[in-house]
């Protein structure tokens, strides 16, 4: 399947991913958070589209599904905003603020899928750091977090 | 639904900026480029499509009834302020009406303002530009972009990243290029830009000219430049690199490699805060630009998406330099106020400002939203975006950029040509041009006797650094920052850039006691704030850091009319001290 994938040699913690997110899915926080590794490196957390996802697992409404084209999706009229996925996601990349009785979920912007336009935080993207490409593609092009580490400090790492 | 282009102007580097809409509304922002990374829009460019929906924008003009301000139409508005302008003149002369505005609007604004200058009579006209910004555009032509991607060696002082995350693209692809690219970033303040520079220069805050000049000397004894840097023979290295506190090594690594990379370029970015004298800045990356030889440029970012259209209308309309105005207005010239955009208590936040401002017979606005100006104000008229017009601007590098409204006017709002029209015709007959009173400096006239004494004058500045003290730095996020700062308005870029927020050392905080979330009292020559701390490694002992946006922070710089490009406090004169608990 196609997911975000995240460049750390391109991204400069920027937010335009975040902010792109807030404006494409209006009622909600951004599914896009972001996670300061000290004060080295600050990254975007982007909904990973787990095989088995354990937010779907958690979820008592039955409010999470697995579409077709492998996206994690949270279905709005059926989520009461419990935050039992948050506490499930194993990367911490649901928010556990809840508004207006939704959680933030990242549905890889099913919407724009649907118009044939690749997810919003990625054509925002100013550096290009944010990918949407198949995990094959990825694996051949070496473009994901830490794939070019040479197991250093982020900070030295990006010299 | 249909997707319309149009131009950011809350920087200037002209970013195509596109909305989905559907008939007259807009619905939010589009991505139109064909793949990602070339939009070329960051998250402040996003927040400008929000402007045009927000739900506290200034719907329809408003007149203060009774001390309140309620609701009026359009002309009852217009001849409300006609009339009180006409009073005014009347009573005290044209010449006691000021009328300021920003450079977050299009060239046809900026030609509006200056008719309704002509129009009142008055010559008390001044742009709320940053204190450093007409410094830098006095500079000279800075390069483009392209000059960036092909660059084999770029110098970056500033956070660039921060300011124009656009430029982002650019400066990696130069680093990443070619095995021994190099990119060099001076900055007091380990930002993020600094994450990605291949040698990273932590000089003393206020000492980028003296990194410049240390630069120069080091080129000139590598042969660069025969002779066109005679002058820095007097000017003592050592002293330079001391105040810098940069070791001459990293120095002649960074000469080495700009000389010798086929193409280089030098930007100058406007999160450099706290920097004495950015005009002198400008004028040494320029002359390092010369020296080093072909293949070199300069590049120099103002702060505001329309600074040289508004330097540009500012020298053709004898307008005068904003501290001028705010000194006179201080010293109680004005009777009048008419601001045209921007929150004047913000950009140039301070007591004497405000009281000055109270004591004015008469204020009106032309604003988006109810700002603390607004809030003074008799007249209140609902002012447009640059979205909802078409319009031109010019950017950063000189080339002029143009655009198609996105949509109409929302609500009850009114272009400002528009009004202005309506204004003019309601004041009647225009009156005598008062032009060209005042002296704009559109192009720097350092000369090398200049340049030195100003080093020097740099040098026994940083010099004399008190022990006692801290100094500041403060970092910019262009557009959200700068004089019109309007996305202060918007929740989500608020909780972006937060603001009440001071920087120190993990050293500072360990000596004072100080822990995170602590609340701290800033002390300078000119004001006074609370703040919460942070904790950072991202600052040298002895430096405090603050964000250029917040007016808090704002009103710990000085700013003065020396060439309009003061905007600092002098080393180790922040005193810092715990907030006493009550």
């Amino acid at each position: 399947m196609k997911r975000v994938f995240v460049n750390i040699d391109r991204c400069i913690a920027c937010r335009t991913c975040s902010a792109a997110c807030h404006y494409s899915h209006a009622e909600q926080r951004p599914t896009i958070g972001y996670g300061e590794l000290r004060e080295d490196a600050r990254l975007p957390f982007i909904c990973r589209h787990c095989e088995e996802p354990t937010c779907l697992a958690a979820c008592p409404q039955n409010a999470i599904k697995k579409l077709d084209s492998g996206a994690v999706k949270r279905m709005n009229m059926l989520c009461t905003g419990c935050g039992s996925c948050a506490v499930a996601c194993p990367f911490g990349v649901i928010e556990p603020q809840v508004r207006s009785y939704i959680i933030s979920k990242c549905d890889l912007c099913a919407a724009r899928a649907e118009e044939g336009k690749q997810p919003a935080c990625v054509m925002a993207c100013p550096t290009g750091a944010l990918t949407f490409e198949e995990d094959d593609e990825i694996a051949v092009k070496s473009v994901m977090i830490g794939s070019s580490m040479t197991g250093r400090h982020p900070f030295f790492r990006r010299v | 639904m249909d997707t319309r282009e149009s131009v950011c102007l809350l920087c200037p580097m002209g970013c195509r900026v596109a909305v989905r809409a559907m008939g007259e509304a807009v619905v939010g922002p589009e991505f139109v480029s064909a793949r990602p990374g070339d939009a070329r829009v960051c998250a402040r460019g996003l927040f400008t499509t929000e402007l045009l929906n927000h739900n506290q924008r200034v719907a329809v003009p408003l007149l203060r009834r009774d001390g309140v301000l309620r609701d009026a139409a359009w002309d009852a508005a217009i001849a409300e302020l006609a009339a009180r302008v006409k009073g005014v003149i009347r009573s005290s002369g044209a010449g006691s009406v000021a009328i300021v505005t920003d450079a977050v609007r299009s060239d046809s604004d900026l030609a509006a303002v200056d008719r309704l200058a002509r129009c009142i009579g008055t010559d008390a006209v001044a742009c709320m530009l940053e204190p450093q910004d007409a410094a830098l555009a006095a500079a000279g032509e800075s390069a483009g972009v392209a000059a960036i991607e092909e660059a084999g060696c770029v110098i970056v002082f500033g956070d660039v990243f921060f300011s124009q995350p656009v430029l982002a693209r650019q400066i990696i692809d130069a680093k990443y290029t070619a095995r021994g690219n190099s990119l060099f970033v001076v900055d007091p303040r380990r930002s993020n830009t600094a994450w990605f520079a291949s040698e990273y220069v932590q000089n003393h805050p206020g000492t980028e000219a003296l990194v410049l000049a240390a630069l120069l000397k080091a080129l000139a004894a590598a042969g660069k430049g025969a002779g066109q840097a005679a002058w820095l023979e007097g000017v003592d290295e050592k002293a330079l690199l001391d105040s810098a506190g940069v070791s001459k090594a990293v120095v002649g690594r960074m000469a080495r490699s700009f000389a010798d990379a086929a193409k280089a370029a030098i930007i100058v970015a406007p999160s450099v805060r706290g920097v004495s004298d950015v005009e002198l800045v400008a004028c040494l990356a320029r002359l390092a630009v010369e020296m080093a030889g072909a293949g070199k440029a300069y590049v120099g970012l103002p702060s505001e998406g329309n600074v040289k259209g508004a330097v540009r209308a500012a020298a053709d309309g004898g307008w005068m330099p904003i501290a001028s105005l705010i000194s006179q207005l201080n010293e109680g010239r004005f009777k009048a106020l008419i601001s045209v955009g921007a929150d004047l208590f913000s950009a140039f936040p301070s007591a004497s400002l405000e009281k000055a401002v109270e004591g004015l017979d008469f204020v009106a606005s032309y604003s988006l939203f109810r700002d603390r100006v607004a809030d003074r104000a008799e007249v209140v008229l609902a002012g447009a975006t640059w979205l909802e017009a078409d319009g031109s601007a010019v950017l950063f590098d000189g080339s002029p950029v143009s655009w198609k409204a996105v949509g109409r006017p929302s609500w009850g709002a009114r272009t400002l040509p528009d009004v202005v029209a309506a204004l003019e015709r309601a004041l009647g007959a225009p009156a005598a041009a008062a032009k060209s009173a005042h002296k704009n400096k559109a192009q720097s006239e350092l000369t090398a006797a200049a340049l030195q004494q100003r080093l020097e004058a740099a040098v026994r500045l940083t010099g004399s650094k008190s022990a006692a003290g801290k100094s500041l730095v403060a970092v910019a996020a262009t557009g959200h920052t700068a004089a019109g700062g309007i996305t202060r308005h918007i929740d989500w870029a608020r909780e972006m850039f937060p603001t009440g927020i001071a920087e120190i050392s993990a050293q500072d905080a360990a000596e004072a006691g100080i822990r995170d979330g602590d609340g701290v009292v800033l002390t300078s020559e000119t004001s006074s704030g609370r703040f919460s701390v942070k904790v950072t490694e991202r600052l040298q002992q002895g430096v405090v850091g603050v964000a250029a946006f917040d007016p808090a922070a704002r009103a710990l710089f000085s700013w003065e009319d020396a060439g309009g490009n003061v905007f600092s406090t002098a080393p180790g004169s922040v005193r810092l001290a715990r907030e006493s608990k009550q």
